[in-house]
Order: C-alpha cells, then sequence, then structure tokens
C-alpha cells in the first residue's frame, strides 16, 4: 500500500500481459519461412532511393557504398538540407564508380520527407524501388533477397530485417537492437500483411508508389497534414488495397543505432505516435477488422501494453501486497535474518524484472546468434527491464495521449 | 607566432584555374561558335552549352516534377509515368498519366522549329484519343530572361486549335541562375 512501508512497484500484471504477449508471438512466428525462390535481378530493374537529411557523412558514404556494391541500376539520393558537403561526396563517388547511375537531387529547399520520396520515385526508372535510410548499411546481397518476394503478382511492398550497429551508447544499442529483433518476431508472424514497412530497408513496386504518391501527400488526421511515418502509412496503403506485405528476413541491413539513451526515447516516442494514430485509423477505415486476427493481436496487445502498465501502477497502489510481509517473516523465523521489508521488496522485484525481461526474450524465440552478439549481462537486464518499465512504458502511455502531435523529419 | 610563408605560386595557380573556368568562352559542341560564359545556349545554332545535356535536361524535368508535388492536389491521382515516350512521331522527354484521361507531355525545348509540329502532332493523336492533354514545355532562361533565342513561335491559331482538342500548352520557364543548378 501507498501508506505502508510495504510499497514497492509490483508489476505482476504486466509482466504476465508481456509473458502470454511475447510466447503467443514466438509461438504464430514459428510457421514462417523465407523466400528462397522468386524474382532475380536479371528479370527487373532496380532503384535505390536514399532520402537523406543532415545525416552524418560518413555514414552516408558508408550507406551509399553499401547501395553500389548490390549493384543496383540506378542510385538516387535526395537531399533535403541543401548542403554542398554532400553534393560532393556524390560526385567523388560518380567519379569512382562511372559504370552505376548515382542520381543527386537537391533544389535548395526543404521538401519534407513525404515530398522527398515522391519525387525519388518520380525520378526513378527502376520497376522495384529499394528504400535505404541513410544510416543504414545493405550486406552485399540484400536486394538481391528482397526482390524475391515479387514474383507473387499481389506483393507490392517488402520488408527487410533492419539490425543495429552501435554508435555510442550501450543501453540505446542494446534497447535497440532487441527491439528489431523482437519486430523479426512479429514481421514474421504477420508476413503477408504487416503492421508497418519499416522505411530502413525496404522494397516496393514503383507502380503502387506512384499511384498512391496523392495519397501520400494529402494524408491527414482532422484539419491537420500528417507529415510523419511514411513506411506507416505506404504500408497501410497497400494492405488496404488489397495488395500483400511481405517479410523477408534473409535481405540484412544494418542502421546507425541512436547514439543517446535521450534519442533513443525520442525516436520511440515517434515511432508509438504514428503506430497508435495508426491503429486508431484502422479501426476507423474497418481495416482493423478486415484483418487477419493474427493481425488484430498483434494491434490489441501493442493497444494494451501501455494499459497495462498503468493496470499494473494501480494494482501497486490501491492493492495489498502480502506476498513480501509473509517471505519476510519466514525469513526471520527460518534464519533468524532481520531483512528490512522495503530492501527485501527491491531485491524481488529487481530479480523479478531481470528474470522477466530474460524470459521474454527467450519466449519470444529472437534470434540467438544476435542475441549472443549482444553480451548482455544479468546488470544489463536489470537496467533494460529498470528502463523499459519506467521509461519506455510510461512514454507509450504519453505517446497514446499525444498521438496527434505529428512532426517533421525529428530524426536530427 | 611564426607566421607560415604564403605559396604564391600555388594561390596564383588556383586564381587562374578559377578565372579560366568562369570566363572561357563556351564553344557551342554542334556548330563550334564561340558563345560568352554567361550563354545557356548557342547564339548561333540554339543548341545547349551544358557540358552534360543530360544532366540540364533531367534538373528541369525535376524542377516541374517539385512542382506538380506541390500542387498535387490540384491534380487528379496519377497513374503511371514514362520516360522518353512517343506520342505519334514526337519523343517526349517524360509523360505523367493522371486518372481521368489526363495527361501532362513534358518536352524539353531546344529547337524553336518544332514546338509547333509538336502541338499539331499531339492534336492528331488527340483527334481519336480524346484524352485531357497538358503539353508542358520546359525552357531554361539566361540571366536576362531570355532562353537565347529560342522563343516560342507557336501563333494564336494553333493554341486555338489545340483548346478544341482538349489540349493546353503551358510553358515552364526557370531562371538559369537561380540556386542549386547544375550549370553552377
Amino acid at each position: 500500500m501507498l501508506f505502508t512501508h510495504e510499497f514497492i512497484y509490483w508489476p505482476f500484471h504486466l509482466i504476465l500481459f508481456l509473458i502470454v504477449a511475447y510466447s503467443t508471438r514466438g509461438f504464430l512466428a514459428k510457421r514462417y519461412k523465407p523466400y528462397k525462390e522468386g524474382l532475380s535481378r536479371d528479370q527487373v530493374k532496380v532503384s535505390v532511393v536514399i532520402p537523406e537529411y543532415k545525416e552524418e557523412l560518413s555514414i552516408l558514404e558508408k550507406a551509399i557504398r553499401s547501395a553500389i556494391y548490390n549493384k543496383p541500376d540506378e542510385i538516387i539520393i535526395v537531399c533535403d538540407d541543401g548542403r554542398k558537403e554532400e553534393e560532393q561526396l556524390i560526385k567523388k563517388l560518380q567519379q569512382e564508380y562511372p559504370s552505376i547511375r548515382i542520381s543527386f537531387i537537391s533544389h535548395g529547399k526543404k521538401l519534407g520527407k513525404r515530398t522527398a520520396l515522391a519525387l525519388g520515385w518520380l525520378v526513378a526508372t527502376g520497376d522495384i524501388i529499394v528504400q535505404l535510410d541513410s544510416d543504414t548499411i545493405m550486406e552485399p546481397n540484400t536486394i538481391n533477397e528482397i526482390i524475391k518476394p515479387f514474383a507473387g503478382p499481389k506483393v507490392v511492398g517488402v520488408q527487410g530485417h533492419p539490425l543495429l550497429f552501435n554508435t555510442g551508447s550501450r543501453v540505446s544499442y542494446v534497447m535497440g537492437q532487441i527491439i528489431e529483433l523482437a519486430r523479426d518476431v512479429v514481421c514474421k508472424m504477420l508476413n503477408g500483411f504487416l503492421v508497418v514497412i519499416d522505411g530502413k530497408i525496404a522494397a516496393y513496386r514503383r507502380d503502387f508508389l506512384i499511384k498512391n504518391i496523392k495519397n501520400l501527400l494529402l494524408e491527414s488526421w482532422g484539419n491537420s497534414k500528417i507529415i510523419l511515418a511514411d513506411d506507416r502509412a505506404l504500408t497501410y496503403f497497400a494492405n488496404e488495397q488489397g495488395y500483400k506485405t511481405v517479410y523477408q528476413s534473409t535481405a540484412i541491413a544494418r542502421s546507425a543505432a541512436e547514439p543517446t539513451l535521450y534519442k533513443f526515447i525520442t525516436q520511440q516516442l515517434r515511432w508509438a505516435r504514428s503506430g497508435y494514430l495508426y491503429l486508431i485509423k484502422d479501426i476507423k477505415t474497418g481495416l482493423f477488422f478486415k484483418a487477419p486476427r493474427r493481425y488484430r493481436f498483434q494491434e490489441i496487445t501493442y493497444l494494451l501494453s501501455p494499459v497495462s502498465f498503468t493496470a499494473a501502477l494501480i494494482q501497486t497502489l490501491f492493492l495489498n501486497v502480502q506476498v513480501v510481509n509473509i517471505l519476510d517473516e519466514s525469513i526471520l523465523l527460518s534464519t533468524g535474518l532481520n531483512i528490512p521489508v522495503f530492501l527485501l521488496s527491491l531485491i524481488i522485484f529487481l530479480i523479478g524484472l531481470g528474470l522477466t525481461f530474460a524470459l521474454a526474450i527467450e519466449l519470444m524465440k529472437l534470434d540467438k546468434e544476435e542475441i549472443k552478439k549482444l553480451r548482455i549481462k544479468f546488470i544489463d537486464v536489470v537496467i533494460l527491464g529498470l528502463i523499459g518499465l519506467f521509461v519506455i512504458y510510461p512514454m507509450t502511455l504519453y505517446a497514446m495521449l499525444t498521438y496527434r502531435n505529428v512532426t517533421d523529419w525529428l530524426t536530427r | 607566432m611564426e607566421e607560415k610563408p604564403l605559396r604564391l605560386d600555388k594561390e596564383l595557380k588556383s586564381i587562374k584555374n578559377k578565372l579560366k573556368y568562369t570566363y572561357r568562352n563556351k564553344k557551342c559542341k554542334f556548330c563550334g561558335h564561340k558563345n560568352p560564359h554567361n550563354y545557356i545556349y548557342c547564339e548561333k545554332c540554339s543548341k545547349p552549352l551544358a557540358a552534360d545535356q543530360e544532366i540540364v535536361k533531367e534538373w528541369l524535368i525535376q524542377k516541374y516534377l517539385l512542382l506538380l508535388l506541390e500542387k498535387i492536389s490540384d491534380h487528379p491521382d496519377i497513374v503511371a509515368t514514362r520516360r522518353k515516350s512517343k506520342i505519334g512521331k514526337v519523343e517526349f522527354d517524360y509523360i505523367i498519366e493522371l486518372a481521368d484521361n489526363n495527361k501532362i507531355l513534358l518536352y524539353i525545348v531546344q529547337e524553336e522549329k518544332k514546338i509547333a509540329d509538336i502541338v499539331n502532332e499531339v492534336i492528331d493523336y488527340n483527334k481519336i484519343n480524346k484524352e485531357r492533354i497538358r503539353i508542358v514545355f520546359l525552357l531554361l532562361l539566361d540571366q536576362s530572361g531570355q532562353n537565347n533565342s529560342i522563343i516560342p513561335n507557336v501563333d494564336g491559331k494553333i493554341i486555338e486549335d489545340a483548346k478544341n482538342y482538349d489540349i493546353e500548352i503551358e510553358y515552364f520557364e526557370i531562371n538559369s541562375y537561380g540556386k542549386n543548378n547544375p550549370l553552377g
């Protein structure tokens, strides 16, 4: 209780919710198999479009070089910040690789991400457009892998497998990577009807993109124009128009992790806001009810996670948890040790949190090799659990309440 | 503190190169005529003087596409786009197909005489296809607002004729001295 010495946060409700949600996702994702056969490079023309805004030049160069190694028919970089340095960088790369068409679009005024992308699509000549974030590095066979599912005539959008590389803060890297690995499981579960084709690494049929330019640029919510979440919007259009949105887990690309915890949190806030906005849109337009059950399950758990957090908080504040008291008394009786109830509560809470987090990773069947690379120690699990519980969950609740605040690029 | 000696030879070489680049006369690749450095088109044969014509053409198309995107609410949905596509005998640089049988045809003007022929070709095409067409002639102007002798010579009769067949004619002119243009 709040007014007794036993008070400590006991998120049983949330833990139970997470365990049920994670294990169900892990189970449903089991059926997924990546596309081994399909469209090959000699059957289609591929353009890579890289929208860029105030990106660090060394990372941008790596991203463009990774695109070059994939040998697309053309690479289009749409710069929205009008920096001369980018032009020089691209000229250097054009001279270095004269056999690949590298185009640079910059019109000296800020277009906004959606307009910048649409301009890139109109200029592109490929049948398939691979969209790559300016801080994302493809593996040498990413394009070969990502175009395979387009053999299916109804497939208009393919999600590649984004992972992260460390750029500074270990906490934001580990947390971000776990989120990406969790998204891998969610995408496997939702294959065919994805919630979002993440713009870090995505591929679309150009025809589909061109036909949806007007939808994308004029999309609004109430009286305000939506300028954020282009990837969420495109996935929504594809699902709504009866097309297939699929996942190709073998098309791997590594994106720069947020360098600081603060930036990581603002990124999560941005994603959560767009997540809730489109969830409400899904329900309003009826797509939610037409969608497969697994899609609805994902949306409901997404909706309920901050609600569950609130319920857990209320439960802690208003329900008397006697467990610690009983345990404390039994320790005193059996060992003679007199541990303060508050300290015992705290120890149990931290161990419980760490175990829950570790169990969640296991239950979701996250990619074990990638998890191994992260070298997570128990103390990391406790820290991540604390951040997840006391920063990310309250933030998702805040995002839910402020989902209308969709702003410009906001990434930098 | 000791000052670093100026490498005058290096400095001078760099200035000389800059001057050479800025003030050199532009020799026309087609007729060999030497034009003043600030000319975009040859004053003798009217052909573009840019080192790489494709870059200039692409830049002009992008400028128009950007304008289209900025005013997208005024247009029907875009259905498809094509490059270097023919209508009759005329090859257009970029064609935008819009919903409800609308089309925008982009043509980069290089030769004066062709404009009337282009309009006539599209009229012939539309006699059969009955679409709503907008022909956009893209022109790059120099500092004085002229495009060096390429002044469209479409007379009123042709424009009226075109209107009768649901064809609109638009001139999209851009000053080559603006920011971010490929000619520098």
